[in-house]
């Protein structure tokens, strides 16, 4: 008989005990969670998000420092090291660039092009993507999350890992409501959920696909935009603070003391002469050392053209009084230092170069002593004829070798040499320095004073004036030079045509200004007729009692012939020859008087503020207090302006100002000198002269550059161009001119006078004076429409972008209408093979 | 539901071979029925109607709505005394929980398709007669695998592979298109007559009945050798893990789509990366987390089918494809049937370290909360640590997370896994020998090596991207990932040229168990008493080198210490001062590691610490007598693995 195995009866039982334990577990199956997720969502408003950016880039910082001692730093925190080190690199290279920029606004600029850049990477996505999607689908799209490894992170940075179990269900299903999600939809979380990892998705590839073009774009543009604004600043702030500095005689005292401290050594001068017999010196040794010293390189490496100017004319030998001087005080010999420079010296001073090369074997210079000549001359002289007088005594081959000793930079006097340079010259440097920094915001040449905002302004006005357009310009760009002149001369005469008293509207004066002109060149005319009666008066009466009160009724106490005695009685004399004419010169002289044009100043073109400053800061009173400060560097004094005068500083700086001026004033003129020269030809003034003298005028008006050597075929000799000059500049032609723009006829006198002193030497004095208008106008015309050009390419793609970018926005976060529930094909083939 | 409309040959087999696994008092008090009295008690024709009766005995889960306090009552004394796998081979227990969760054991992953299999043209690719890997000709390695050391097998899964989209000319292991059936091609059909013999005997026990013929095709007979195949195992003591693929193939998922994942835009769901698979649905509501009841019978089936087969754990692939919740039942049900089943977790120990497409986020805690006894970590990404430290910080995050568990949780030293490329390729035979060293010496470490390694395999096969005629798949390419070993086709027999890494495995593995003066043959002798108890309980003591690349600690239990030190740069001699506090003036330093590669130089400073110049990839362990390292040390440089 079979019977069932106890073994399997136990089986049996086991089975239904395990089914048991399975039934149980399945049932119980939930009773265990799975853990909550360790990342959270940062749930930040604003200004903490702010505040979390500062301090996730201090961390950020701490973590790189970590890293450089552990070399631990995991992938997140290295991308993040990346932005870091973007940033920290942009600023040093914005460092870099700043400390090269030439203009303090284009130093700014450096660093708001930096800030801009990351500004623009950041606001980007931020107002253009994240912004719009949030108003268009009604969630966000640019949550953070703190991973559980504590690293913060884009809740879309990966979308193979987006832990989307950080939002609550009630935070799905709100977000569900605002995207248009039925909360009550049975699948409302998961579609939400899809929605949001399709838009983060989308947006993000957006962003990716749109930073490369936004950035720089935005960058640029808002660059552009910032740069007059800053520059506008720069300007304000550095005239504002020269206007205050010279404004108050303490703080003008103060200003230049404080760069007075920067006065290191100026013991180092006696130093270098210390104990040296130094009885037979003469300037050409000075001259020599002050080579030897590189000075002049010294001023050459003033980087700003504004500084080169006043400096250049610190040349070595007006340093030699100065050394000379030093000397003079001190008396001592000490062989051990600068003897053999000084017995050499003289050996060359007397004998001559060309002689001692001949008796090189006369030369009292031992192989050493020669060392030292050279070694004290250091490597900077370029006395090569002394290379070669040692090179016949000792021989080429051997003389390399001893000057590479004697160059060595240890040696005692290219040592003191060095000193001098960081201490004296350091100081002297930062003196003029101080100088230039007071004067460059009102009067400097470069893009950052009022004198060159100024003549930008002017020079829209001109642009307005003669109409010249964008397509203009372009024409004018491809012409000749020749054709170029002829259609500004065209624009010119078309003016001064239409506005016959384009003196004083080509500046965009008002109406009333001319009116106000009108009037006072009516007055002009009658005191002209009243002056006339006078003199006929005279005539028929030879009362020279009446003739003087009537003078002084007409034109003042202070008039000239009121006042000077010996005037009046040349005049008198002169009149009863018959000399008519002289009464035209008196209205003349008296209208091209300070006093006179003053008065017409203030009553058509009122001085401008820059003006008054430039005015009070050059004042005596301003020059003497300068004066008092540089007296503690006598040195500098000297060297800059070579004589002894207490006060050449400060003359020296108000030639500088007052020579600034009239440049400035000569290049802002030239449109009124164009249109005073087509006025004349238009009113057939020049008709005794031929068309190619004319056309030298007009070369002259147009193209200051030129001289006679470029006008050889109009002109054929110095004779006659100097004639035609006079004829050009003769200041009677510019009465009106000279009448009512301030510093017009200083203008015209420094134009002749530069002009008239005609030769080739003279060429770069003459384009710096007064440039060519032609080129002006090209060269404003460039930076006009650089601009224009730019902003025609860029705004419009920067349109276009934001556009395209805001368009997309709607087509996202699609997703499919039976999702989740679209039907499911069995064993659906969807291999990625 | 059932997956299978038949009965299952697992079904079958446990019905047919279980003993008595009721855990009553009484039962306990019993004799144990012998398998000989099993095999000869009852009809084999009886099984086959029990068989039906117990379809209708046994109630299905809705049938059986028994209150929850009976069945807990049920589960507490559901506990099993033995296993089919301690029945059938004598004096065998299965402890896989115990060793992993106790750090004692050392794993080798094998894969039985290529673990044996013979090359003859040396093409490295198995085609024609060659023969390939089999569960008979793998027992062949076993002694070889016994003498290294190792004591436990992750064998890798030996599931039928899917032949859509297949990778490789094989299948990928990982694609499999039946998770309760064993690959007819592992099955030898011409053994040598002696296992033909005892095969046989399985065979008629399982089934009741003789084979006609050894058919590969004849599940039963596959079944029966992967079960001869484990009591080999077992009769060397060495422990059987079956890895258990987290997807499954594309053939698969078009017979069970109820059971597969599909994306929301109605596709099924595959991971990202592998074109050749498809994930489950673990999950049946998302929202209520209800689970997927057919996914769960089909896993508690494969773990009963484990059990019946005598495997004593599983190695889960991809852990967080399923959430805790199905894990909680299918691991507490498997404890059920052997209270000592192990259970080996893929799982990182950060949560986004492997961020992948469509796969659920990484957060081993709750493995290991819910039953994972060992997981991964990231000790693959080793090589990546340039500083000592950050092998220090990563040590105490783990034994951090094991002490905040409350349970004893271990690590495998997975330096090197069937996912990574060779250790051989980043250093060659000196870095696989370090790493050999330093996993045998950490703590809370299972170490772990795939198959190959032992003898420097670098992974690299001649056939790689090859296009060949002969194929099981739809696939004609010989994909390879390479540099890993070959998971997509027959592959040569793993080995390399560097027969030389044996010795350290077995002097490491030696020094773990307590044999170290039986095995190692260094010339030097060990002189305390349980150095096993050291390495795999002891107390982890970091000690200060002024080089940060030298990898220096002390592992200390009830007065024995143990030094490791260490270069892990594959490129540079190192040196430095190591502080040893305690360190007596008179201590010599005998390295218990055989050596290798550039020559080292130790020496004893005498005031607390010592010099040393170490060759590029060199490990050194010494032992010492410091009796008070760890009181002397910083407390913040001293670590303890609670065992809980």
């Amino acid at each position: 008989m079979t019977r069932i195995s106890p073994l399997l009866k136990n089986q049996l039982e086991a089975n239904k005990n395990h089914e048991n334990v399975y039934r149980h577990l399945t049932e119980h199956a939930n009773d265990v969670k799975p853990n909550l997720p360790k990342a959270k969502l940062v749930r930040e408003n604003v200004l903490q998000s702010a505040a979390s950016a500062v301090k996730d880039t201090f961390q950020d910082g701490k973590n790189f420092f970590k890293a450089t001692k552990t070399g631990k730093m995991n992938d997140n925190n290295l991308g993040r090291i990346n932005d870091l080190g973007m940033k920290a690199g942009a600023l040093l290279i914005a460092t870099f660039l700043a400390s090269r920029a030439k203009t303090k606004t284009d130093a700014i600029m450096q660093f708001i092009g930096g800030t801009t850049f990351f500004a623009s990477m950041a606001l980007w996505p931020k107002l253009f993507i994240n912004l719009p999607a949030r108003l268009v689908h009604g969630f966000r799209i640019d949550h953070k999350y703190l991973s559980a490894q504590g690293d913060k992170k884009d809740l879309g940075l990966d979308n193979q890992f987006q832990p989307m179990d950080i939002f609550s269900d009630e935070e799905i299903l709100n977000m569900a409501k605002k995207a248009g999600i039925d909360p009550k939809d049975e699948f409302a979380k998961e579609k939400m959920q899809r929605k949001l990892q399709k838009t983060m998705l989308q947006n993000r590839t957006l962003w990716m696909a749109t930073a490369g073009f936004a950035t720089p774009l935005m960058t640029s543009i808002t660059g552009n935009f910032v740069e007059p604004l800053v520059r506008k600043g720069v300007i304000e702030h550095g005239y504002k603070k020269t206007k205050e500095i010279i404004g108050e005689e303490e703080k003008l005292v103060q200003y230049l003391a404080k760069s007075k401290a920067q006065v290191k050594n100026a013991d180092a001068i006696e130093g270098l002469f210390k104990g040296m017999d130094t009885a037979s010196l003469d300037g050409e040794f000075y001259g020599k050392l002050a080579d030897a010293m590189g000075l002049n390189q010294v001023f050459e490496q003033f980087k700003d053209s504004d500084d080169i100017r006043p400096i250049s004319s610190l040349k070595s030998e007006n340093l030699i009084p100065v050394l000379m001087k030093i000397r003079e005080d001190n008396s001592f010999i000490n062989k051990e230092s600068l003897l053999n420079i000084v017995s050499d010296m003289k050996v060359i001073q007397k004998g001559g170069l060309e002689s001692l090369m001949e008796n090189a074997e006369q030369l009292p210079l031992g192989r050493e002593e020669a060392a030292k000549l050279l070694e004290g001359l250091g490597d900077r002289i370029s006395l090569t004829e002394v290379r070669r007088v040692l090179a016949s005594r000792f021989g080429e081959s051997q003389i390399g070798e001893t000057m590479k000793t004697m160059q060595a930079d240890n040696s005692q006097f290219f040592k003191i040499i060095k000193n001098y340079n960081s201490t004296v010259l350091g100081s002297l440097k930062g003196r003029l320095k101080a100088y230039m920094d007071l004067l460059n915001p009102v009067v400097g040449s470069k893009s950052e004073s009022k004198y060159t905002a100024d003549f930008t302004e002017t020079m829209r006005k001109i642009f307005k004036d003669l109409g010249i357009t964008d397509k203009d310009y372009k024409l004018l760009q491809k012409g000749t030079l020749q054709e170029q002149q002829e259609f500004l001369s065209a624009r010119v005469k078309a003016y001064v045509t239409k506005n016959p008293d384009y003196v004083s509207t080509f500046l965009g004066g008002k109406a009333e200004d001319v009116a106000r002109y009108g009037a006072m060149t009516a007055a002009a005319e009658t005191r002209y007729q009243a002056l006339k009666e006078l003199a006929y008066r005279f005539a028929d009466e030879g009362d020279e009692s009446a003739l003087r009160t009537g003078l002084k009724s007409l034109f003042g106490e202070d008039f000239y012939l009121v006042k000077d005695e010996g005037a009046f009685k040349n005049f008198v004399e002169h009149f009863k020859k018959g000399n008519i004419v002289w009464l035209k010169e008196i209205m003349v002289q008296h209208m091209d008087s300070p006093q006179y044009q003053d008065s017409l100043r203030q009553g058509i073109f009122p001085r401008s503020e820059v003006e008054a400053t430039i005015d009070s800061l050059i004042t005596d009173g301003n020059l003497r207090k300068i004066s008092e400060v540089e007296g503690d560097i006598e040195p500098l004094s000297r060297a800059i302006c070579g004589g002894d005068s207490k006060l050449g500083i400060a003359s020296f700086i108000k030639n500088f100002v007052k020579n600034k001026r009239i440049d400035l004033l000569a290049t802002k003129y030239k449109p009124i000198i164009a249109a005073n020269f087509e006025a004349r030809l238009a009113a057939g003034e020049f008709e005794n002269l031929t068309a190619q003298q004319i056309q030298a005028l007009k070369n002259i008006v147009y193209d200051g550059t030129v001289s006679m050597r470029f006008n050889q075929a109009e002109i054929r000799n110095a004779a006659e161009y100097r004639e035609l000059i006079k004829t050009l500049f003769n200041p009677g032609a510019y009465l009106k001119e000279s009448s009512v723009i301030p510093g017009f006829s200083r203008v015209i006198t420094a134009l002749r006078d530069v002009l008239e002193q005609d030769g080739d030497k003279f060429n770069t004095a003459k384009y710096f004076r007064t440039g060519s208008f032609t080129d002006l106008v090209k060269n404003f015309g460039t930076r006009l429409n650089e601009n224009k050009a730019w902003k025609k390419i860029f705004i419009p793609m920067a349109i276009a972008l934001v556009g395209i970018t805001l368009l997309a926005q709607p087509f996202f976060g699609k997703i499919d209408k039976e999702f989740p529930k679209k039907a499911k094909k069995e064993g659906v083939d969807n291999g990625n093979k | 539901m059932e997956i299978n409309n038949k009965i299952s040959p697992v079904l079958a087999s446990k019905i047919n071979t279980s003993p008595s696994t009721a855990s009553d008092e009484s039962s306990k008090k019993e004799p144990k029925t012998t398998e000989t009295q099993i095999q000869h008690t009852y009809s084999p024709l009886l099984t086959q109607t029990v068989l039906a009766q117990t379809k209708k005995i046994l109630p299905s889960v809705e049938a059986q709505k028994t209150e929850t306090s009976q069945a807990e009552k049920t589960a507490e004394t559901s506990k099993i005394t033995e296993t089919q796998a301690q029945l059938r081979v004598p004096g065998y227990k299965n402890n896989l929980k115990t060793m992993l969760t106790t750090n004692k054991a050392n794993i080798l992953a094998v894969i039985p398709r290529i673990m044996n299999a013979q090359d003859k043209d040396g093409n490295e690719l198995i085609q024609g007669d060659e023969i390939p890997g089999n569960l008979v000709n793998a027992v062949d390695r076993l002694d070889e695998i016994k003498n290294l050391g190792f004591n436990t097998l992750h064998i890798l899964p030996i599931h039928p592979t899917g032949k859509t989209h297949a990778m490789g000319t094989a299948g990928s292991l990982y694609a499999p298109k039946d998770f309760l059936a064993i690959d007819p091609e592992l099955v030898d059909e011409n053994p040598p007559a002696k296992i033909k013999e005892e095969i046989e005997k399985i065979y008629e026990r399982r089934t009741g009945r003789k084979p006609a013929k050894f058919d590969k095709n004849d599940p039963d007979m596959a079944f029966s050798q992967c079960e001869y195949f484990i009591n080999e195992c077992h009769k060397r003591n060495i422990k059987a893990m079956l890895d258990l693929p987290s997807c499954a193939s594309v053939d698969f998922a078009k017979e069970h789509p109820e059971l597969m994942a599909k994306g929301p835009d109605g596709m099924e769901k595959v991971p990202q990366g592998w074109q050749d698979i498809r994930m489950f649905k673990p999950l049946e509501n998302e929202e209520t987390r209800e689970l997927n009841q057919d996914l769960l019978d089909m896993h508690r089936k494969y773990v009963d089918m484990c059990v019946d087969l005598g495997m004593d754990g599983i190695r889960a692939d991809v852990g967080r494809a399923k959430p805790v919740e199905f894990w909680n039942v299918i691991i507490n049900y498997s404890h059920a049937k052997d209270p000592e089943f192990a259970w080996l977790a893929e799982t990182y120990t950060h949560e986004d370290a492997s961020p992948q497409l469509n796969m659920p986020y990484d957060r081993p805690q709750e493995l290991l909360e819910v039953g994972f006894d060992s997981y991964y970590g990231q000790y693959h990404i080793f090589n990546e640590w340039t500083k000592a430290q950050d092998l220090y910080d990563y040590v105490k995050e783990n034994i951090d997370l094991n002490n905040k568990i409350g349970q004893s949780k271990s690590l495998i030293g997975s330096f090197a896994t069937h996912d990574d490329v060779s250790p051989m390729i980043y250093g060659g035979a000196p870095w696989v020998m370090f790493t050999t060293i330093l996993q045998s010496m950490l703590p809370q470490v299972n170490p772990y090596m795939t198959d190959g390694v032992q003898t420097g395999d670098y992974y690299t096969f001649p056939y790689d991207g090859a296009v060949v005629r002969d194929t099981q798949t739809d696939s004609h390419e010989c994909k390879v990932h390479t540099g890993r070993m070959d998971i997509f086709n027959k592959s040569r027999k793993p080995g390399g040229k560097s027969p030389e890494i044996m010795e350290i495995i077995r002097t490491a593995f030696a020094l773990r168990d307590g044999k170290y003066n039986e095995i190692a043959k260094t010339g030097n002798k060990l002189l305390m008493n349980g150095a096993d108890d050291v390495i795999t309980k002891g107390s982890f003591i970091i000690l200060p080198s002024n080089n940060p690349e030298i990898i220096s600690f002390a592992r200390h239990l009830n007065g024995k210490t143990l030094l490791f030190i260490g270069n892990r740069n594959v490129n540079k001699q190192i040196g430095g001062t190591i502080q040893v506090p305690g360190l007596k003036a008179n201590q010599k330093f005998n390295n218990l590691m055989p050596t290798y590669g550039e020559n080292c130089k130790v020496q004893n400073n005498k005031d607390g610490s010592m010099t040393v110049e170490l060759g590029t990839s060199r490990a050194l362990v010494f032992e010492i007598d410091d009796s008070e390292i760890e009181q002397l040390s910083d407390k913040e440089n001293v670590m303890h693995q609670q065992f809980l």
